[in-house]
């Protein structure tokens, strides 16, 4: 089997285990390494559909990342006008199906077409890099477009020769480049350690409130966002006369509801205990 | 063939052939050195967040703590981008890319757990809408346009379902995705128009400068996809326009056409731009005599005006009353330019100026751009009057003047300048490069190496002005604490807390005032439609009969009091949006002004947090 025999075979695959992993509601770790191999490999399908590996390296790929963006966009909008809503399903059974549709292609294509002969376009490669390599701000430029009649042809190599091509990295620049993730890594790490551990002033909410005012039923509600437990008195005002009370003893991050009728003026006066002198919080229908 | 066509090239561009081949030199820094000192550059400036989120945000190790990881960002790239010692293909896409997510992580590392800036919260609630729904275009009362341009969150809901991440972790991934594919698809475009990696390499250093670059363009808001779009439709009309074989030119056009569609569908202003850009390359065309150029690009202009058209016709009929009122200012503020002179231009709308060492700055990195660009304009004439798309950029470069002009024009000409110097810089930025690399032709390499010196204190002004003039602004550099009249230290939990109630109780969609920081929280955790022009509610010092019929006529049915803003002044300058009173304040709103709504008969005080206290002005009625 040819090496573009072989990608074709794994987008394929991975694109059905992707499928499969939507489907049986497997573990986000499993379904988001899948969803971006997916993604991945719809770029790789489309962009050889339909350029055919015919420009630089770099090109191909931001290109492919371009597209792979550029899908989800266009086919949100013809999806919704197409009546189907957009959710996990119609997605993967989307991004699949095109994954298998250009899989389709290129094997279709690979069956009509000779294999291509990559020795004259590794030559030109080596030519073009030791051309690159030499640039300066005042040297020549380098060919960039397509260089001769031969164009038709693919110019990018194999992945066997892109993954020697990484292999020639200097030990030493591999390792700073990994220590670099690694610090980086540890600069979010500290940022999101420090945004969660930011303090913040303790607050506790009181509410009194009826959607609409279609009816004569509020809510009547104690939200402790103090930090820590708080113990309260909860007194309510029927034309300045006490209706009711409550002592409530809520854990940081409690609420406590409840619905009152409120045929006339009300208001409720919420009281931080032991403070007893002024309320902490009020609310009121209205004066 | 391939070695003829590199000569005929050479000779095309009008630069000198390459006589010798050097044997590769090792350059100054190797990327591997790069990529370290920028990471360390990240940590130092997330370590300075910290600090700032733990009560140092007002201290000056802090601040220079930042500050000292941004030059460990900024300076490695720019020595390997400027020095031509040892400067590769590769080593200059590892430094751009090294840069451009440096400055991202950065920026992730200010809002690392939610997204807190206003427009990303206005996307995201878009985003929350079609998860919530399956369905597109659901009303959204933070940012009303958004929803009928819903690229960037059908990107992003569709990573959230098929992988299961959470909305905020798939923004940040799209959004980051998107920002580098822009920056690497100009260096693309930059490399293929000039033919040479290195002057794509300076281009990208000065488009970096660019004070939107390292934050707006980043920021989970849809111009970032559309501009990532935006480029790789530059890059495939480039090739376009040069292929030679009709399965190349299907191919390209097939990419220029989904790219092209996909901008119109994710942002406005970006798609007009878009068209503007590529008009201008067949008009290029037509004046270099290059008919296949000028046919191509102006193919891909109707198609361009057709999708725009239908857009705004089926879809997105408010686009043009959303954007009219910036134009007509820019408008207003040229008539006044024409007939007035400066003098009568209205001035800046910024409610706090920036210190005069910021405007110092700004005003030498303009200055540099403004010499570099003209020196490049004559080298456009001397050696590239019949290339099409240098042509272009030259004359596009002529917009720069334009946002000088409109910074001082327009009455929010500063604003304005800076959201149009994402575009305005990717032709000016070429062509000052073009310019600089005059200079290097021209001097011997020993002072070569000192002119190399002082560019890179050049970019660095330039860069600092990106930083210093841009966003997070001054009073907000470091997270922080709670400060009234805020973006993102204005939204903390408590906050976050109300607009959850204010769905829970209220339901979505009620008119609601309330003050600058606030409004936000209020259009997107509480699906609320926060009212502009409010001022006049808190600042009435009694619930005056004229005060009620306002409040009537614009149908505010609640009044959202933050009661800080008694006790603080604003940050910003400004305590309300379209505040009539903005960077005057020198001293809190009144108490008494704050609270008259208690003693109001039919007001109805329905929740109290504390600092935020919210009114039902129709109380029971």
């Amino acid at each position: 089997m040819r090496g573009s025999g072989k990608l074709i075979a794994l987008t394929a695959g991975v694109a059905v285990c992707s499928l499969v992993a939507t489907a049986l509601r497997a573990p986000t770790p499993i379904t988001a390494v899948l969803a971006f191999a997916l993604l991945a490999s719809l770029g790789y399908v489309w962009i050889e559909v339909i350029l055919q590996g015919r420009a630089p390296a770099l090109e191909l790929v931001s290109v492919a990342v371009g597209l792979v963006l550029a899908i989800p966009v266009i086919a949100g909008v013809v999806l919704y006008e197409a009546g189907v809503p957009l959710t996990r399903m119609v997605w993967s059974g989307f991004f699949v199906g095109l994954t298998l549709i250009g899989d389709a292609v290129l094997a279709y294509r690979n069956r009509s077409v000779p294999a291509d002969d990559y020795e004259d376009q590794q030559r030109a490669q080596r030519r073009h890099q030791r051309a690159v390599t030499q640039l300066d701000l005042r040297a020549p430029l380098e060919p960039v477009a397509e260089p001769t009649p031969r164009s038709a042809k693919r110019t990018t190599p194999p992945l066997k020769d892109v993954a020697k091509s990484w292999l020639r990295v200097p030990r030493w620049q591999a390792i700073a480049c990994a220590l670099a993730v690694l610090i980086a890594g540890s600069a979010v790490w500290i940022a999101r350690a420090g945004a969660e551990s930011q303090q913040y002033p303790g607050y506790t909410e009181l509410w009194l409130s009826s959607k609409g005012h279609s009816t004569s039923v509020d809510n009547l509600g104690v939200s402790n966002q103090q930090g820590s437990t708080e113990k309260y008195k909860l007194v309510l005002l029927r034309k300045g006369h006490v209706s009711a009370t409550w002592e409530l003893t809520l854990a940081a991050g409690q609420t406590w509801q409840q619905t009152v009728q409120v045929i006339q003026p009300t208001e409720a006066n919420l009281y931080l205990l032991p403070d007893l002198s002024r309320p902490y919080r009020y609310v009121d229908t209205e004066p | 063939m391939t070695k003829l066509t590199y000569v005929s090239r050479q000779v095309q561009s009008g630069y000198p052939q390459m006589k010798r081949a050097a044997a590769p030199e090792r350059p100054y820094l190797s990327v591997g050195a790069v990529a370290l000192t920028t990471a360390l550059g990240v940590l130092v400036v997330a370590i300075a967040y910290t600090a700032g989120r733990h009560g140092h945000a007002d201290s000056k190790v802090a601040d220079y703590g930042y500050w000292a990881g941004q030059a460990l960002i900024f300076v490695p790239a720019s020595v390997r981008l400027l020095t031509r010692k040892g400067s590769t293909a590769a080593g200059t896409v590892g430094a751009i890319t090294i840069l451009t997510v440096a400055q991202y992580l950065c920026k992730l590392c200010y809002s690392p757990l939610s997204f807190t800036y206003s427009d990303e919260l206005a996307h995201w609630l878009t985003a929350e809408n079609i998860l919530r729904t399956g369905t597109l275009f659901s009303p959204n009362y933070g940012l009303p346009i958004s929803p009928q341009y819903p690229g960037l969150e059908e990107a992003t809901t569709a990573l959230v379902q098929i992988s299961g991440l959470s909305l905020f972790a798939a923004g940040v991934i799209v959004a980051g995705v998107a920002h580098l594919l822009f920056v690497v698809a100009l260096y693309l475009l930059f490399r293929n128009v000039g033919g040479s990696q290195r002057l794509a390499g300076v281009a990208v250093l000065f488009y970096a400068t660019n004070p939107g670059l390292a934050y707006f363009d980043s920021l989970f808001a849809y111009q970032t996809l559309a501009i990532a779009f935006m480029g790789v439709v530059l890059v495939a009309t480039w090739r376009l326009t040069e292929a030679k074989t009709s399965r190349d030119r299907t191919g390209w056009a097939v990419i220029a056409v989904v790219g092209i569609a996909a901008t119109v569908v994710t942002h406005h202003v970006t798609s007009y731009l878009l068209t503007g850009t590529l008009a201008l390359i067949a008009v290029a065309g037509l004046f270099a005599k290059n008919r296949r150029v000028a046919a191509r690009a102006g193919a891909l202009v109707l198609w361009a005006v057709i999708a725009i058209a239908a857009w705004i016709a089926f879809v997105a009929p408010s686009t043009i009353s959303y954007l009219w009122p910036p134009f007509a200012s820019v408008a207003t503020g040229f008539r006044t330019l024409i007939t007035g002179g400066l003098a009568g231009a209205p001035g800046a709308s910024t409610a706090v100026s920036n210190p005069a060492s910021h405007q110092l700055v700004a005003a030498a990195a303009v200055l540099i751009l403004s010499c570099l660009v003209p020196i490049g304009w004559m080298q456009v004439r001397r050696r590239f009057r019949g290339q099409p798309w240098i042509l272009a950029m030259a004359f596009g470069a002529l917009t720069w003047y334009a946002i000088l002009v409109i910074r001082f024009a327009a009455s929010n000409g500063s604003e304005l300048s800076g959201r149009a110097a994402t575009f305005v810089y990717i032709p000016s930025a070429f062509i000052a490069a073009v310019g600089f690399r005059r200079f290097i032709d021209r001097v011997p390499r020993l002072r070569a190496i000192a002119f190399i010196g002082a560019a890179l204190v050049g970019v660095l002004l330039m860069s600092i002005d990106g930083t210093v003039n841009s966003w997070p602004p001054s009073w907000e550099r470091l997270p922080g604490p709670y400060q009234v009249g805020g973006v993102e230290r204005s939204i903390g939990p408590e906050e976050i807390a109300v607009g959850n109630w204010l769905l829970a109780a209220l339901g979505p969609g009620n008119r609601i005032a309330a003050d600058f920081g606030n409004d936000p929280m209020v259009g997107t955790y509480g699906y609320q439609n926060p009212v502009l022009g409010d001022a006049f509610l808190y600042t009435a010092p009694t619930y005056s009969a004229s005060v009620e019929q306002e409040v009537f006529q614009q149908q505010i049915h609640y009044a959202l009091v933050d009661l800080r803003l008694t006790r603080l002044l604003p940050a910003s300058g400004e305590y309300f949006a379209l505040d009539p009173n903005s960077g005057t304040y020198t001293r809190p709103l009144p108490l008494v002004d704050m609270t008259k709504f208690n003693r109001i008969p039919g007001v109805a005080r329905i929740f109290d947090s504390g600092d935020i206290v919210i009114y039902d002005l129709y109380g029971d009625n």
